[in-house]
C-alpha cells in the first residue's frame, strides 16, 4: 500500500511551523524516517495516524483520503501505531491490556480476540509474563507490549515512532528483526533519529530537518551522496580542525583515529574510507541540503 | 472487525471498573469515611422498633449519601488527567473506537467501581436491619432505596468529577468539590447563606427518600427537606439529565481540543 503526501503543512499555535510543504511518496515495505530531534517526524507520524489534522496539503493512504474525517477514521481501522511515548495502564496485566486495546480496535469476537492476544504475546516473547501487571515490566518489555498492541488488528499500515529508544542493544536488535519481518507484507514506517536502525531495516527513507524534506530516496542513494567525503585520520596530535565533522573517535595505544566527513583534500595523512549510511546522513545535514536533495531526486 | 459504539463502551466500562476497583485508596478512603457515618444519630440501630421499615432503610440510604459521595467525587477526579499523565491519549486516539464511547465507559466503569465500597458499607446496614427486624422485605427495599436515593446522586457527582478535571487542576477541583458538597447539600438555608441544598438539584437523595419511602413528616433528611413522589422523580430525572449534559459537553470540548491541536 503506497502513501502519497502532497504539499503537507502543519502549523501549531503561535505560528510554529512543524512541517513545511512536504511532498513524499512512501512505498510498501519498510520505510525509514530520519531526522534530528525537532525535525517534525513525530508530527508527520501523528498526522498519518489520524491524531493530528494537517493545516494544509493532501494525504492518500492507498485509496483513502487522509484529509477528511471519514478518511482518518478509515485509516485508523487499518493502522497499527506505536507512539514514541507509549502509554500503558500500569494496573492491568499484559493480557488484559491487549484485550482492552483489541476491543477498542473492533475485535469483538471474544474467543478470536483471546487467540490473537495469545499469538502476539508469543510473537513478542511475553507469554510467560502475560499475567503480570504492566507496572512490573522493564522498558524493553513495555516496548514489546507496544508492538503487540499495534499488531492486534493485523494492520496494513504500521507506524512506529522511535521504537528502540531506551532499549538495550540486544532488545534493539530483536526489535529491528521483528520490524523487518513485519515489513514483508505491509507498509511499515519507522521514525527514528538512530541511523543504525534505518540502515539495518530499510531500503527507502526520507530525512526531515526543521520541518522540511531534506532527502527522499534509497539508503544506497544516501550512502553515495557521501562517497569521497569520508576520511580516516590517525594522529597523535590534536584533533583535526577545519571544516570537518567528526563521526567517531577511537583511542588507540599511542594515537587517536578519527572518522571525519568533509572535503578533506587539505588534511595531511587523511585516508579515504567507504561511506556508511551514518556518514551519508552527516554529510547531508552539514552540506547544502537543497543540493543533495536534488542529487537524490 | 466491527467499529460500533457499544462494544468499545462495554470494553471501556469493564476495564475502567477493574482498574479503579484495584486501587487501594478507593477502599481505604471510603471505609475511613464510613467511620463518620457509623457515629451518626440516624443509623439503623438508633431507631425505635416501631419505626416503619421503609423509613429506617431510606434513612440509612440518606445517611450513607451524606458523606460517602465526598470521597467518591474526590477519588474519581484523577481519571481523565491520569490518562494524560500516563501518555495514553496518543495511543487511544489512534484507535478506531469513538472517543465518546471511551469517555462514557470511563465514566460508568470508574463510577461503579468507586461506588462498590460505598455499596458494601450500605449493605452492612441493610444486613443489620434484616437481622434486627427479621423482615426479608429489608433486602428489596434496601436495593430499591440504593437505586433511587444513592445512585442518581452518585452518577451526578461522577459525571462532574470525571469531566471537570479536563479544564481544572485536579487538587483545585477536589477542593472546590468538597466545598460545594457541604454548601450545596448539607447547609441549611436557615443560616441565611444562599444554597441549593433544598432544591431538586441536591444529589443527597432527600427528595427521593421522602417521596418514595416515607411520609414527608416521618423522614429526617440531612437538609431537612421533604418531598412528594413526583418531586422525588423530578429530582432523579434532573440529576441524571445534568450528568448526561455534563458528559455531552465534555465530549464536545475534548473533541474540539483534539481538533485544534
Amino acid at each position: 500500500m503506497q502513501i502519497e503526501i502532497e504539499n503537507l503543512t502543519k502549523t501549531y499555535n503561535r505560528n510554529v511551523r512543524a512541517l513545511d510543504r512536504i511532498d513524499l511518496t512512501i512505498p510498501s515495505g519498510m520505510f525509514g524516517l530520519l531526522g534530528p530531534n525537532g525535525a517534525g517526524k513525530t508530527t508527520l507520524m501523528r498526522i498519518l495516524a489520524g491524531i493530528l489534522r494537517p493545516t494544509s496539503g493532501e494525504i492518500r493512504v492507498g485509496q483513502i483520503d487522509g484529509t477528511t474525517d471519514s478518511g482518518r477514521q478509515a485509516i485508523k481501522t487499518i493502522l497499527g501505531y506505536l507512539p514514541q511515548e507509549l502509554g500503558l495502564y500500569p494496573d492491568l496485566t499484559a493480557r488484559e491490556f491487549l484485550d482492552y486495546i483489541g476491543i477498542l480496535k473492533g475485535l469483538n469476537d471474544r474467543r478470536a480476540r483471546a487467540q490473537r492476544v495469545d499469538e502476539l504475546l508469543e510473537l513478542v516473547a511475553l507469554s510467560d509474563v502475560a499475567k503480570r501487571k504492566l507496572k512490573t515490566f522493564s522498558g524493553g518489555m513495555k516496548r514489546r507490549v507496544g508492538i503487540a498492541q499495534a499488531l492486534l488488528n493485523d494492520p496494513r499500515l504500521l507506524i512506529v515512532d522511535e521504537p528502540t529508544a531506551g532499549l538495550d542493544p540486544e532488545e534493539r536488535i530483536r526489535f529491528r528483526n521483528l520490524l523487518s519481518d513485519l515489513g514483508g507484507d505491509r507498509t511499515v514506517i519507522l521514525s527514528t533519529h538512530i541511523v543504525e536502525d534505518i540502515a539495518q531495516t530499510c531500503r527507502n527513507l526520507a530525512i526531515l530537518g526543521k520541518g522540511k524534506l531534506l532527502f527522499e530516496g534509497t539508503t544506497a542513494n544516501l550512502i553515495d551522496a557521501a562517497r569521497g567525503k569520508v576520511w580516516m585520520i590517525t594522529t597523535d596530535g590534536p584533533k583535526p580542525d577545519g571544516d570537518l565533522t567528526v563521526v567517531s573517535t577511537l583511542h588507540l595505544a599511542n594515537e587517536t583515529q578519527y572518522r571525519v566527513v568533509g572535503d578533506s583534500a587539505f588534511i595531511a595523512g587523511a585516508q579515504p574510507a567507504d561511506p556508511s549510511l551514518e556518514d551519508g546522513y552527516i554529510w547531508l545535514m552539514r552540506s547544502g541540503r537543497a543540493e543533495v536533495a536534488a542529487l537524490a531526486g | 472487525m466491527s467499529h460500533g459504539v457499544w462494544s468499545p463502551f462495554a470494553g471501556a466500562t469493564h476495564y475502567e471498573f477493574r482498574m479503579q476497583l484495584r486501587r487501594k485508596s478507593v477502599w481505604i478512603a471510603t471505609f475511613l469515611t464510613s467511620l463518620i457515618v457509623f457515629t451518626g444519630l440516624h443509623n439503623p440501630w438508633n431507631f425505635p422498633h416501631d419505626t416503619a421499615l421503609s423509613v429506617v432503610v431510606a434513612q440509612w440510604a440518606v445517611v450513607c449519601n451524606a458523606f460517602a459521595p465526598v470521597v467518591f467525587g474526590v477519588l474519581l477526579a484523577d481519571r481523565l488527567p491520569r490518562d494524560r499523565r500516563l501518555h495514553l491519549p496518543e495511543l487511544l486516539d489512534a484507535l478506531p473506537a469513538p472517543s465518546g464511547s471511551r469517555l462514557a465507559g470511563k465514566y460508568f466503569g470508574s463510577a461503579l467501581a468507586t461506588a462498590t465500597p460505598i455499596f458494601v458499607i450500605y449493605l452492612s446496614g441493610i444486613i443489620y436491619i434484616l437481622a434486627d427486624r427479621h423482615d426479608p422485605l429489608a433486602v428489596p427495599l434496601g436495593l430499591a432505596a440504593f437505586l433511587a436515593i444513592n445512585l442518581p446522586g452518585l452518577l451526578f457527582v461522577a459525571a462532574f468529577s470525571v469531566v471537570m478535571p479536563a479544564i481544572l487542576w485536579v487538587p483545585l477541583y477536589q477542593f472546590l468539590f468538597v466545598g460545594y458538597w457541604f454548601w450545596g447539600n448539607l447547609l441549611s438555608p436557615s443560616y441565611g447563606i444562599p444554597t441549593i441544598s433544598t432544591t431538586w438539584l441536591t444529589p443527597l437523595g432527600s427528595f427521593a427518600a421522602a417521596g418514595f419511602f416515607s411520609r414527608a413528616d416521618e423522614i429526617m433528611t440531612m437538609d431537612g427537606s421533604t418531598g412528594t413522589v413526583w418531586q422525588g422523580a423530578g429530582s432523579i430525572a434532573l440529576l441524571l439529565a445534568s450528568a448526561v449534559l455534563a458528559l455531552f459537553i465534555a465530549q464536545r470540548y475534548l473533541n474540539w481540543q483534539r481538533a485544534r491541536q
